[in-house]
């Protein structure tokens, strides 16, 4: 008798629209660049903003459980392959006149640029990644290609997505699924063309020549202000809330503080953002040491306002991913380079801090009386543009531990020093491979391994020439 | 007219009385067994016939004279041996004739040590079995036979009671299977009661459970219950058995006694906590470790006891001591107690038996209790001669309460083993939760922040973030069989095994975890049909045939729901989904049903009694399978050759053979790819994502070849028997879910792909080397080898990562290699193998993960059981043991690195503290040679934490070898002798004395029982927090009237 029709699963189903399979991207990307579990997100740790209290193998770089594995897992599976699976639903759509086409057109370059987005953040952590022959079922054993050359396709993908969106037409039901930009395809392209830029910059000192091309192009199309960051709205209750939340308040664990690094920099320049950030020891802005663990955690300064429940203990703190502040500081550091870019670097530095002071909520007075600190403002702080950009750029980077971590190493600024207590005597410069490659994909693993230099926490990548 | 008709039953050969002897009224169902001394008393009518049989002996008949008194002697019949025994699909067959390996297990066996588990009973009595328990109250056991076959699957024995299959399905989750947080639920099987038990077979290869089909590939365990027979008395056995469990201290942690909490030799220093002017010294309760100050009698200091205003203790300091209740204090006695009755009963028609049994558990961990009635009803009945009527039905309720936490978070256990301080006494902690109802804990964050930094006080945790969990279960059957004529008979059989379950978890308010409350339910439903043809007859005077021709119907229904709390709950002590702090979100709902109908036919041969041949063919077509692969066959041949016929000094012998394959089906919705579910996002965006597994709509099934030879011999009348099995099995083409790089955006793949072979020995020895009138000496010893090795995987692939426990070990699965092998970071090893120590005295770690550190197979495995019987009294003890396969400790990983265990503290070589500073003397030298290859001389610095353990050591330094030796089982038994009884109401009483796990007479495993693991199932090797073992005593009574 017929028995095979029992195999159908009733509680799932065949089908999806590629707009739904978008939003889930979205929120996992969101989710694994903004949570500070140290099984996954330990970069606000590396970089010296935050620090742990009793556990702290993780700022000691000790990589020790599964935390390449989870970032692998959140990029590939669960925001690349759900990219992926979106544009094939989408591509199979029915197309009735040229309006759908346009929308169709729209929301692919969409989801492209996330794509190419995931895959940067992939070769900026790691070098070398399976990328040709990622996302194909029936090769199960990928190589991985050279860091430098998936730059180069992704450089050209974006290109190509960036001149497919158009705003003549509209992008259906992106206004509802897509919880970044709700379909506005204008801050869809000023987002693309910031993307541009910071490949650009990233590969400033690397190549040059291509650098400046891609930022030239980039420059006069960006978003220059907070409305066009690329952010995410976290709702009140799980798992919808902002994993910062989940992470040092319904946890109901202490396991994060402010480092000392952090705290004594902006005690330094009196940083008006230091009262929204953080709670004070009577009076005083207290930071943990890296390195260390804290024996009295009433000793130092918290994440947040405990009493109002502000800024980091609210489950609905908006996710950000990429704010006007870093499109504005990478003008900047374009207009030292002698780009041309429409601008002066001072100016684009001050609209830096400004932008991000003006996002905290900063009042324009206390502002003011921040960027006319001598140790602020650019014609007088101290050392280079590399130094001056490099340093206020890891102050507003606050809570934004990767992209922290990546400017440092690619400006190297500010001169930071490895906790006495860690495996190495400097910041790690990329993050190790998932070990489960090594036992899934050893061959492929073990030839990227010896391409990139070594498969350690100290390997520079390509464009981290400096 | 009827008399009871008395009498004893002796042997002819050495006038020795027969106890078991089976006597039957020849045409009806009147039937008695001799007892210990060989006497039977029988109801019967002068000229009927009596019926007399034995294993081993000739079967005699007495016709009934006039005489109320007949004495019967049996002559030994070493040819036609007519053990009987249950095999597959329920039909009984004589022993003797079988070309495959079978053991068989007496009710007793495994009734008269109790413990809440039928598997658990079995372990080192059966050669090829291997039983792995763990602590767990109510928790699983691992049940292989010869081996592990499947790479990612179910490798579990079937288990099938009465012709019901039993589901055994281990529903824990993966998280817990890999070392997670989690509760050990248990495995179905555990339902069964085994006072309801006759008798157990263990069908060990493919050829035995061939007509099983897929499910039995793994080998099956066949009970048969205690039926109802025509008893003299009223047919009634009352049983009652008390045992109490005390832990076995070996098996938990001992505490070095010099230094308390902290992560360093530092107490808080910069506080005047009492406002006398002076700063205090204020113990870090947050730090869940010991490596902090020494301990001194007259130093005086503010601990966690101090800071909580209603406790008796407030703002006093007390002496800095270790604690005088340590963390053993914790566990109670575990009690369990086994009260039973029955009541049988026959007719020449009809026969019942009707019994209840209540199992009341009280596990160690405060707050575990575990609750089981069984109801058990079977009864048969003629219609007429040639139709009888029968039918069973168990119900099963089980309620438990507090489960104990398994793995690495949440369990109070890994706190025990792994994150503790040695100072806390868990007396105040007792008297702490009871006095106030709070979670006034050892960890708190600060002396002024009171909630618990990781750890919640264990009383309150157990008291009140406690999970339950009840089960109502049916299983039964109803058959008719029809005997046409003498030759041919058919039968008719229904069977049910269904069950709803609920399984409900809660974290109460005030706990370090956010608090919640979620509930599981789980219904299930499996139905059999089963028609089945018997041939039975001789073909001519030589030549004698059994046959069969059968089909099976098999559908099961699996529901499940799961729902939680969001956001904790809002009103403390209420555990309802209506307290949900914020919305609850939609439940995850799963609905799985499966059919699978086989047809089968079996024809066996016997020529002059003397060499056997069966086939056996069968053809599934199941739903888990694609349309057009959906059907597959699989046959066995078997045979047995007696050849002691002309063998004066042999009693018996026989030669089997025979090769088997059994073809086996996918597991639920493997073919079509779907996409997950989630929750809208806020109100309008709908979610969905791209499975983690790739569906295969190609599959097709997989299969598993085996043979196997054997060897039977019985010596001196049967006081010397050996039974030899050599086998060997591959399943090829497995069905898998193969773990595959995540860059190809799955996490797993399905795939027909994967060999695995097990080859292997499995030797029993009986032997009786004194029998006397009063005393006689039993001995049985099981001993099995088994090698298992994958031969083939993947495409490329040539590992598999099955588990990813906790500290990057993982247990993989990697061509070339044993299944199971453990793989982590290793020391670095110089040309002569010696471990190489860096320039600071820390050895030097290969931090690669590919480094095999641990095969969890063990070398051999083997039971040794004596039974001593002097007049009344029976002692019989079993000795279990398992030589080699490998353990990982987690809790040595990070207790070693919290300086919990002895060996972090004491003297070192000069004579000096190891935790003193280098400078006057501490530090410990760690074994192995510099890099120069001269041997180590550099200190190392123990002052502090941060040079062992999870700090610095690799995982190779917390990798065991599992052996063990244990004296499992001991049972003293008492059986009042009959003269007693006489001008009584009673038939029979039986006294015991009973204990197991008395004495772990050897193991390499520091601290735990290397059977302890999380589950059952395929992950194993792995510790992380479980229990000690108890050793339990107790004693049974057992009544018949």
């Amino acid at each position: 008798c017929e028995v095979d029709h029992l195999n159908k699963d009733p509680k799932t189903t065949p089908e999806a629209p590629g707009s739904t399979l978008m939003s889930s991207a979205q929120r996992e990307l969101f989710r694994a660049l903004n949570t500070p579990n140290v099984n996954i997100n330990n970069y606000r740790l590396f970089i010296q903003h935050w620090t742990e209290v009793t556990y702290i193998q993780e700022e000691q770089y000790k990589i020790q459980r599964q935390i390449p594995e989870n970032l692998w897992e959140a990029f590939y599976k669960d925001v690349i392959k759900d990219l992926d699976e979106a544009t094939k639903n989408i591509e199979n759509e029915e197309v009735l006149n040229d309006n759908d086409q346009g929308i169709k057109t729209n929301q692919l370059a969409i989801i492209e640029l996330q794509t190419i987005l995931t895959y940067q953040y992939l070769v900026d952590m790691f070098g070398n990644v399976p990328y040709t022959e990622s996302l194909d079922i029936t090769n199960v054993t990928p190589k991985y290609d050279d860091a430098e050359a998936i730059y180069n396709d992704l450089i050209e993908r974006l290109n190509t997505a960036l001149s497919n969106l158009n705003t003549d037409y509209g992008t259906g039901d992106f206004t509802d699924q897509d919880l970044v930009y709700h379909g506005d395809i204008s801050k869809w392209i000023a987002f693309g063309n910031a993307l541009k830029l910071k490949f650009g910059m990233t590969l400033a000192d690397f190549n040059p020549d291509l650098s400046k091309t891609l930022v030239e192009e980039a420059a006069p199309n960006v978003f220059v202000s907070n409305e066009g960051n690329f952010a995410f709205q976290y709702l009140g209750t799980l798992p919808n809330t902002n994993p910062v939340w989940e992470n040092i308040v319904y946890s109901n664990r202490d396991d994060f503080v402010p480092a000392k690094t952090y705290i004594d920099k902006v005690n330094e320049l009196e940083d008006p953002r230091r009262t929204i950030f953080f709670s004070t020891v009577n009076g005083k802005y207290i930071g943990g040491i890296n390195g260390e663990t804290i024996d009295d955690y009433n000793s130092v300064s918290h994440l947040g306002q405990e009493a109002d429940g502000s800024i980091f203990r609210d489950p609905q703190l908006e996710g950000l991913i990429y704010s006007a502040a870093e499109v504005n500081f990478y003008l900047a550091e374009a207009a030292e380079r002698g780009y041309s870019v429409g601008g002066n670097a001072k100016d684009f530095y001050t609209a830096a801090i400004r932008s991000n002071m003006e996002y905290w909520g900063v009042s324009q007075a206390d502002i003011d009386t921040y960027l006319s600190n001598p140790a602020v403002d650019y014609d007088s702080a101290a050392g280079d543009y590399k130094q001056k950009i490099g340093d206020q750029k890891w102050v507003i980077l606050f809570n934004r531990g990767y992209e922290a971590w990546t400017e440092y190493r690619r400006l190297d600024y500010p001169q930071l020093i490895a906790p006495e207590t860690a495996e190495l005597d400097q910041l790690p410069t990329r993050m190790i491979y998932p070990r489960t490659e090594q036992n899934q994909n050893g061959d492929n693993y073990n030839e990227a391994s010896s391409a990139i230099g070594g498969d350690q926490l100290d390997t520079k990548l390509f464009w981290d020439v400096n | 007219q009827e008399k009871t008709v008395s009498g004893t039953v002796t042997s002819a050969a050495d006038g020795m009385p027969l106890p078991g002897v089976n006597i039957l009224v020849k045409g009806t169902s009147t039937g008695t067994q001799t007892d210990f001394d060989g006497n039977f008393t029988i109801d019967a009518s002068e000229g009927q016939t009596l019926v007399v049989s034995y294993i081993g002996m000739k079967t005699t008949e007495v016709v009934i004279g006039a005489s109320s008194a007949v004495n019967i002697q049996l002559e030994e019949d070493a040819q036609a041996l007519e053990e009987v025994v249950v095999t597959a699909l329920g039909i009984s067959r004589e022993k003797k004739q079988l070309g495959y390996s079978s053991q068989e297990v007496g009710g007793d066996a495994v009734s008269t040590v109790q413990s809440g588990n039928v598997a658990n009973a079995l372990s080192g009595k059966v050669s090829g079995l291997q039983i792995k328990r763990n602590n767990n109250m109510g928790g699983s056991t691992n049940v292989v036979i010869r081996g592990s076959n499947s790479i990612t699957g179910n490798n579990q024995a079937l288990w099938v009671v009465d012709g019901v299959p039993i589901d055994n399905s281990n529903i824990n989750d993966n998280t817990q299977l890999s070392g997670g947080s989690g509760f050990d639920f248990g495995n179905g099987a555990s339902d069964i009661n085994p006072d309801d038990i006759e008798s157990m077979n263990v069908l060990k290869g493919a050829a035995a459970t061939a007509l099983y089909g897929s499910r039995a590939a793994n080998g099956a365990i066949i009970i048969t219950t205690k039926k109802g027979k025509k008893d003299q008395g009223l047919g009634v056995t009352i049983t009652n058995s008390t045992i109490i469990g005390k832990i076995d201290k070996k098996t938990f942690p001992e505490y070095q006694k010099e230094y308390g909490a902290g992560y360093g030799p530092s107490f808080r220093e910069n506080v005047d906590f009492d406002g006398d002017g002076v700063n205090d010294k204020i113990v870090l309760t947050g730090h869940d470790a010991s490596y902090g100050p020494a301990f001194d009698p007259n130093l005086m200091v503010y601990q966690w006891n101090s800071f909580d205003p209603a406790l008796p203790t407030y703002m006093q300091k007390t002496p800095w001591v270790a604690a005088k209740n340590g963390a053993a204090a914790f566990f109670e006695q575990s009690v369990t107690q086994t009260n039973s009755v029955s009541v049988s009963g026959g007719t020449d028609e009809s026969s019942f038996r009707l019994s209840y049994t209540r199992l009341d558990q009280d596990g160690i961990l405060p707050n575990s209790k575990l609750k089981r009635h069984t109801i058990n009803f079977s009864a048969s009945h003629n219609l007429s001669d040639k139709i009888t009527v029968s039918g069973a039905a168990n119900y099963i309720k089980t309620n438990v309460t507090g489960r104990n936490e398994t793995g690495y978070s949440d369990n109070i256990v890994s706190a025990f083993r792994q994150w503790w301080q040695t100072n806390v006494d868990l007396k105040e902690q007792r008297n702490a939760y009871f006095s106030t109802g709070r979670n006034i804990t050892w960890n708190t964050k600060s002396q002024n922040d009171l909630v618990p930094a990781y750890h919640d006080n264990p009383y309150f945790q157990r008291y009140e973030s406690y999970e339950s969990d009840r089960k109502n279960r049916f299983f039964g059957f109803g058959a008719v069989n029809y005997d046409v004529n003498d030759w041919f008979s058919i039968t008719g059989r229904a069977s049910v095994d269904t069950y709803d379950y609920i399984q409900e978890e809660r974290v109460a308010v005030g706990s370090n975890r956010p608090s919640q409350y979620q509930r599981y339910n789980r219904n299930f439903t499996e139905l059999n049909y089963d028609l089945l043809l018997n041939f039975n007859t001789n073909i001519s005077d030589r030549i004698s045939f059994t046959g069969l021709l059968g089909m099976n119907s098999r559908r099961s229904y699996l529901n499940t729901i799961l729902q939680s709390t969001n956001g904790g709950l809002k009103v403390p002590g209420l555990y309802a989904l209506n307290n949900s702090v914020n919305p609850i979100l939609p439940p995850t709902e799963t609905e799985e049903k499966k059919a699978v109908d086989g047809i089968f036919a079996s024809a066996s041969f016997g020529f002059d009694n003397m060499l056997f041949l069966e086939g056996t063919i069968r053809r599934d077509v199941s739903s888990t399978l694609p349309k057009d692969n959906n059907t597959y066959y699989y046959p066995s041949v078997t045979a047995s050759y007696v050849f002691s016929n002309d063998i004066e000094w042999l009693t018996f012998g026989k030669l089997r053979v025979n090769y088997a394959e059994v073809g086996n089906d996918a597991p639920f919705a493997s073919i079509l790819d779907t996409y997950d579910k989630d929750p809208l996002f806020g109100d309008n965006a709908t979610m969905f994502s791209v499975s983690d597994e790739k569906r295969n709509p190609d599959l097709k099934s997989e299969r598993t070849k085996s043979w196997e030879a054997g060897l039977e011999l019985q010596f001196f009348q049967r006081r010397l028997g050996l039974d030899l099995s050599f086998y060997q099995t591959n399943t090829v083409d497995q069905i898998l879910p193969v773990p595959v790089t995540v860059a190809t955006g799955y996490s797993r793949r399905f795939v027909n792909s994967g060999e695995v072979r097990n080859r292997g020995v499995e030797v029993s020895l009986n032997a009786t080397p004194v029998k006397t009138e009063d005393f006689s000496w039993d001995v049985g010893v099981n001993w099995s080898l088994n090698r298992n090795k994958v031969l083939e995987l993947y495409d490329d692939i040539d590992n598999i990562v099955l588990y990813s426990y906790q500290s990057n070990v993982t247990y993989n699965v990697e061509k070339g290699q044993p299944l199971g092998v453990l793989k982590g970071t290793d020391f670095v090893y110089d040309d002569q193998g010696n471990k190489v120590v860096g320039e600071d005295g820390l050895y030097l770690v290969n931090t690669s993960t590919t480094n095999e550190i641990g095969n969890v197979n063990p070398d051999w495995m083997g039971g040794l059981s004596n039974t001593f019987r002097y007049k009344n009294l029976a002692l019989n003890f079993l000795i279990d043991m398992q030589k080699g396969g490998s353990v990982y400790s987690l809790d040595m990983w990070y207790g070693t690195g919290t300086g919990l265990y002895k060996e972090t503290a004491g003297l070192n070589d000069l004579g000096n503290p190891k935790r003193a500073p280098l400078a006057n003397g501490g530090g410990i030298i760690h074994p192995g040679v510099k890099e120069n290859g001269e041997p180590n001389d550099v200190r190392l610095d123990m002052s502090d934490y941060g040079n062992l353990g999870y700090e610095q050591m690799p995982n190779r330094a917390y990798v065991y070898d599992a052996s063990y030796i244990k004296l499992r089982e001991v049972s003293l038994t008492y059986t009042l002798p009959k003269k007693y009884l006489e001008d009584s109401f009673f038939n029979n009483l039986e006294l015991s004395l009973v204990g197991s796990n008395l004495w772990i007479i050897h193991k390499n495993l520091p601290y735990a029982d290397p059977e302890a693991g999380l589950s059952s199932g395929n992950s194993q090797g792995f510790q992380s927090g479980v229990l000690p073992t108890t050793r339990d005593v107790g004693f049974n009574v057992k009544l018949q009237f």
